[in-house]
């Protein structure tokens, strides 16, 4: 029994070996991303991926975009943000676990805080009191976590409904949902339903988020596909550059390289 | 003895000297790329932002500001990356015209979208190929603020902007992605790229 596991894992090892040995080292500042704009990404799917693209811009115009515009006419900002807030501070858990394992010291401090005060002075994190403050939230995913420790991105995807993600971002974005407690506690009391609706919103805020900068680019762009490809790849370089940590003191925020020809 | 003490003291004073001046040298060169941000970005969002201008004047007020403050043919030939070198001589004057029309279209798009945010230039550092970066935020009444970092460059004594960076994500590796694709897709056809360019400005005039 115990061989069978160990076989499996070592073959589940050397599947995703050569998919994520594509590049490593994403932490750094490296240019090969850059280099070749089009070329520079590894997108053997590429095919798919486009069909994939496709219908997810169906079900955002047809689907997403009339429910957030309903949900956007019936909320007010003010209630939108408190909503977001909450649905937020409920990830810290998942924050910080992806800090520990980071080694990122003052990003565990920074959550801590952020979570102890907006939990308690912040009405159950509806108020995010703590960037008022200057404690601003930091995103973190296994995704980020597994750069850290130095696996590449391995083939771009898109995925149906959720959108566009390297595969190891993919993995570390079902990781996360693995280790949130929220979902743990409620698979655990047989009220799944309730970890549904919970994943179901956190999904739904994203998509709200991203809404508006996705109609934009889809307006000003050539080809939204390449636009967003290459959009991912940039944001996912600076979030793992901990851009956000650096945001505030200015001088040390992470720029993409001008690469010339 | 007294002498090589001496030396030594001059020596130290020059070698310090060596070090210190070059920083504090890129300290004033950054400084004076934070005031060219600081004073070009408010001029533009006070023409911007006032209801009295057209839209035509706008525009044309923008494009003037575009060509004063930003390289826009280092802009255009990083936006089509290793296919520069594979655009005929003879094209390169209408693909520069072409692009600076784009840009300005693209972003007159915008203009309704600017609604009297704050602007702030927060820091700036010397890159060690000699460009500047200076850091900026756009601060809303409502919502978060929006990080905005430009690239500036000498050119001939003068400042220019030559990449604007929203948030972590770069306009021009943005731009020449999507610019790569078109060709890419069209069987390595520049000329393709150029009628794409001539339409879309087409469309956003109508």
């Amino acid at each position: 029994m115990k061989t069978l596991k160990i076989s499996l894992i070592a073959l589940l090892l050397a599947f995703s070996a050569p998919a994520f040995a594509q590049e490593d080292g994403t932490a750094s500042n490296d240019d090969s991303y850059y280099e070749e704009g089009y070329a520079g990404y590894y997108d053997p799917l590429e095919g798919v991926n486009r069909q994939i693209l496709k219908f997810n811009n169906v079900m955002d115009k047809y689907v997403f975009y009339p429910i957030i515009d309903g949900y956007r006419f019936i909320v007010p900002s003010q209630g939108r943000k408190v909503i977001s807030n909450f649905l937020r501070n409920l990830k810290s858990p998942v924050d910080l676990a992806n800090q520990i394992l980071q080694g990122d010291w003052d990003g565990m401090k920074n959550t801590a805080f952020r979570f102890t005060v907006n939990t308690f002075a912040g009405f159950g994190g509806t108020l995010d009191v703590a960037a008022w403050e200057g404690y601003e939230h930091e995103s973190e995913d296994f995704g980020q976590t597994m750069a850290v420790w130095g696996i590449g991105d391995g083939p771009y995807l898109v995925i149906p409904f959720l959108g566009p993600a390297s595969l190891r971002d993919g993995v570390g974005y079902g990781v996360d949902g693995l280790m949130d407690p929220i979902n743990h506690y409620y698979n655990n009391i047989d009220e799944k339903h309730i970890a549904y609706k919970y994943n179901g919103a956190s999904i739904f805020e994203m998509k709200n988020q991203l809404s508006d900068f996705e109609k934009s680019q889809k307006k000003n762009s050539f080809d939204y596909y390449s636009a967003l490809r290459s959009i991912i790849y940039q944001n996912r370089q600076s979030e793992i550059a901990d851009y956000k940590k650096h945001k505030s003191n200015g001088t040390s925020r992470f720029v993409p390289q001008y690469e010339e020809y | 003895m007294k002498n090589t003490k001496n030396m030594r003291a001059v020596f130290l004073t020059l070698f310090s000297l060596l070090i210190i001046l070059p920083i504090f040298a890129n300290a004033q060169a950054s400084q004076k790329a934070e005031s060219f941000v600081e004073n070009r970005v408010q001029e533009t969002l006070n023409f911007v932002g006032d209801s009295s201008i057209s839209m035509a004047e706008k525009k044309a007020k923008f494009e003037k500001m575009l060509n004063a403050s930003f390289d826009m043919k280092t802009v255009a030939r990083f936006a089509l990356g290793r296919f520069w070198r594979k655009l005929p001589k003879s094209d390169q004057a209408r693909y520069y015209d072409l692009f600076e029309n784009y840009i300005v279209n693209v972003y007159a798009q915008r203009f309704d979208e600017y609604s009297g945010q704050k602007f702030n230039v927060t820091g700036s550092r010397a890159e060690q190929n000699g460009d500047y970066i200076v850091f900026s935020e756009l601060r809303p009444d409502k919502g978060a603020n929006v990080f905005v970092d430009w690239r500036i460059r000498e050119k001939g004594g003068q400042l220019k902007v030559i990449d604007v960076i929203v948030e972590g994500i770069s306009m021009s590796v943005t731009q020449r992605s999507d610019f790569a694709s078109v060709i890419q897709r069209n069987g390595g056809d520049i000329s393709a790229l150029l009628d794409f360019l001539d339409k879309q400005i087409v469309a956003s005039k109508n």
